[in-house]
């Protein structure tokens, strides 16, 4: 009898912990999933021209089919999950205290959109647009233009020549904030 | 039988009456509708009797794309681009007409690739037919955009010393002074006309906008070669490959550089047609191979080489570069000779003298022999030691003195010796160091050293009066 119930908490535990886990991964994966979004990312007032310009540019949706990339799409790191759990923390809780630390009024958007290379990043562009690298002549824009890079002749990245890409005519909604 | 005699002379007859009429149109081609058209032209008076003007029609382009039929151009073309190309062959028909015999129109880059530009660009304009649209232009294409499929050429390119083309002139109080004082005589508006039809032509300018997006005429139309563009962008890979054909086989022949590097201060196309190399292009250059890729045009496509063979080219093991002043070992166009030792393309010395110099070996090794080339190195290398030691330096021991006593003009312009100094290192003495280094005999001596020897002596004579009478003469 005695030997009956102690199998049955350890088999309550197991069930208790799997349930658990089950929901803490559906918690975890549903926050990361909400913090990536530019809904998320708006409710930061200073973000509002970046969210606007966005849903302007083929990447907020502005396309025929409607499809979307998240912020954290682009602006974090997708070398690795860890690299990316850790980009993702860190940029947030940055811009956390910059927004509650600074005045966030004085900030230079078109200074640090001359520097864009340090925070959109490649692995991002690459997890999407993978098939680039397979192009071939029969694509001879997406080819030709894509050869050095691909190639590893020129340390350019993505954003370097795709200034605008994800925020279409961002100068107009900075100025207009 | 006379009757058939009679009908075999009619015969005869008919056949050469025919072949007489066969032949006439090949004796006088005047009956086709070109030339009469041509023949009307050039004699009125025939044609039209009545009137005494004279009507010539002239085609606008030769090879005109709109000549007998429009051009619809639809392979791999976005939309707009497509428009394009539908008014402008008519209203530029050179420029489509480029277009259409370049690499880029094989590969499909039009109009919009380069000329393409976001809204919120400062150089951002439209035309009547794109008000409306969300597409926007500008005339201007900055070298960041020719970057975006051919970054190791521009990269190369902003080592060079061509990237300081006009960023130099820019720095320089002596040069300002020099074009809107001097040569502007401080005209109340016209004092920058040299400076604009001059130097900005080949060394470049910051081009400046108006408040539509669109270029100051001040500063543009621009072929200099150091060009700022309004997105921070430094050159002008349409100095070499003019547009719309972007050729290489034109960025190869000795013509592209010699809009600018020639002259009286650095006559380096004279040099090339004066030296060997330039003789045999000139006797047979016309039946060479320009256009083999990249990398891979080697000697036996040509048999003498051009400026971009031995300065640009990928010869041999060289690897091609858009870094004019990689191969160089001095610097031949300052004051006094120096090997090149810097890393920063705004200095004069830009490059590395070591490296250059075994590169340019490597170059003139494809065809000659090692003692061929160390020889024509050891005459060259004497000829700059001859004028630094010689010349330079005894002209400006004497223009110090002078200065530290109080024995020169305050314009450098009306002062004979400021003149004669500025000449025997500007002129003559460009002249002889770069006709030696490049084998132009007649520039190394007849317009080099030869002059140089006179310029001091008058020089000399000038300090010596000074000195003597510690008076500037007078004329």
């Amino acid at each position: 009898m005695k030997k009956t119930k102690r199998v049955l908490y350890v088999l309550g535990a197991i069930a208790g912990l799997f349930v658990f886990a089950i929901a803490s991964w559906v918690f975890i994966e549903a926050n990361i999933d909400i913090t990536s979004r530019p809904t998320f990312c708006v409710s930061c007032h200073p973000m509002e021209p970046m969210v606007a310009s966005y849903h302007n540019s083929v990447h907020g949706g502005n396309n025929p089919r409607g499809v979307t990339a998240d912020c954290t799409d682009c602006h974090v790191t997708h070398e690795n999950l860890p690299a990316h759990i850790l980009g993702k923390a860190r940029s947030g809780t940055h811009d956390f205290w910059i927004m509650y630390t600074r005045d966030t009024s004085k900030l230079d958007w078109e200074a640090k959109r001359l520097r864009r290379e340090e925070y959109v990043y490649d692995s991002g562009c690459l997890t999407c647009h993978q098939k680039l690298e397979k192009a071939t002549s029969s694509n001879p824009k997406a080819f030709i233009a894509h050869r050095a890079y691909f190639r590893g002749e020129t340390d350019d990245h993505c954003v370097t020549c795709h200034k605008h890409v994800g925020h279409k005519d961002i100068s107009d909604y900075l100025v207009q904030n | 039988m006379p009757k058939t005699k009679f009908s075999w002379f009619v015969i005869l007859v008919l056949v050469l009456g025919i072949g007489l009429v066969a032949c006439a149109p090949q004796a006088a081609p005047a009956t086709t509708s070109q030339t009469e058209r041509t023949e009307s032209a050039l004699s009125p008076a025939a044609a039209q009797p009545v009137s005494n003007k004279i009507v010539v029609e002239v085609d606008r382009n030769i090879s005109n794309v709109n000549a007998n039929s429009s051009l619809a151009v639809s392979r791999n073309l976005d939309e707009v681009s497509k428009e394009c190309i539908s008014c402008h062959q008519d209203e530029t028909p050179g420029i489509v007409n480029d277009w259409r015999e370049s690499r880029h129109g094989h590969v499909s880059v039009s109009c919009l690739d380069c000329h393409g530009v976001e809204k919120d660009a400062p150089n951002a304009t439209q035309h009547s037919s794109l008000v409306g649209t969300d597409v926007y232009i500008s005339v201007l294409v900055p070298p960041s955009k020719c970057a975006e499929c051919h970054p190791a050429e521009t990269e190369d390119f902003d080592h060079s010393g061509h990237h300081r083309a006009a960023l130099q002139i820019e720095g320089k109080d002596a040069m300002q002074t020099l074009m809107f004082v001097h040569e502007g005589q401080n005209h109340p508006e016209v004092s920058g006309a040299s400076k604009a039809t001059g130097c900005n032509q080949c060394h470049g300018v910051r081009i400046e906008l108006d408040e539509t997006g669109a270029p100051t005429p001040d500063t543009w139309p621009v072929a200099g070669i150091g060009n700022i563009y309004p997105d921070g962008s430094v050159g002008n890979c349409t100095v070499c490959h003019t547009r719309h054909k972007f050729d290489i086989a034109e960025a190869r022949k000795p013509e592209a550089c010699a809009s600018c590097h020639l002259g009286p201060d650095h006559p380096d196309i004279e040099i090339y047609e004066n030296s060997k190399h330039g003789q045999i292009y000139a006797a047979e250059g016309e039946t060479w191979k320009w256009d083999s890729a990249p990398d891979a045009w080697e000697p036996g496509d040509y048999r003498a080489p051009t400026c971009a063979t031995c300065h640009m080219s990928g010869i041999g093991e060289l690897s091609p570069t858009h870094n004019v002043s990689e191969r160089l070992y001095w610097n031949l166009w300052g004051k006094r000779s120096a090997p090149r030792n810097s890393e920063d393309p705004m200095s004069a010395l830009t490059g590395n003298a070591e490296e250059g110099r075994a590169k340019m070996e490597m170059v003139c090794e494809s065809c000659h022999t090692p003692r061929h080339t160390a020889g024509f190195f050891k005459q060259g290398d004497d000829a700059i030691k001859l004028y630094n030691e010689s010349y330079y330096d005894p002209a400006k021991k004497m223009l110090d003195d002078l200065k530290e006593k109080g024995l020169l003009k305050k314009n450098p312009w009306d002062d004979e010796f400021q003149i004669l100094y500025y000449h025997l290192w500007h002129h003559d003495g460009r002249r002889a160091r770069q006709g030696a280094m490049m084998g132009g005999p007649d520039w190394a001596h007849w317009h080099g050293f030869f002059e140089l020897q006179q310029k001091l002596y008058r020089m000399q004579s000038l300090y010596n009066y000074r000195i003597e009478n510690n008076a500037i003469e007078t004329p």
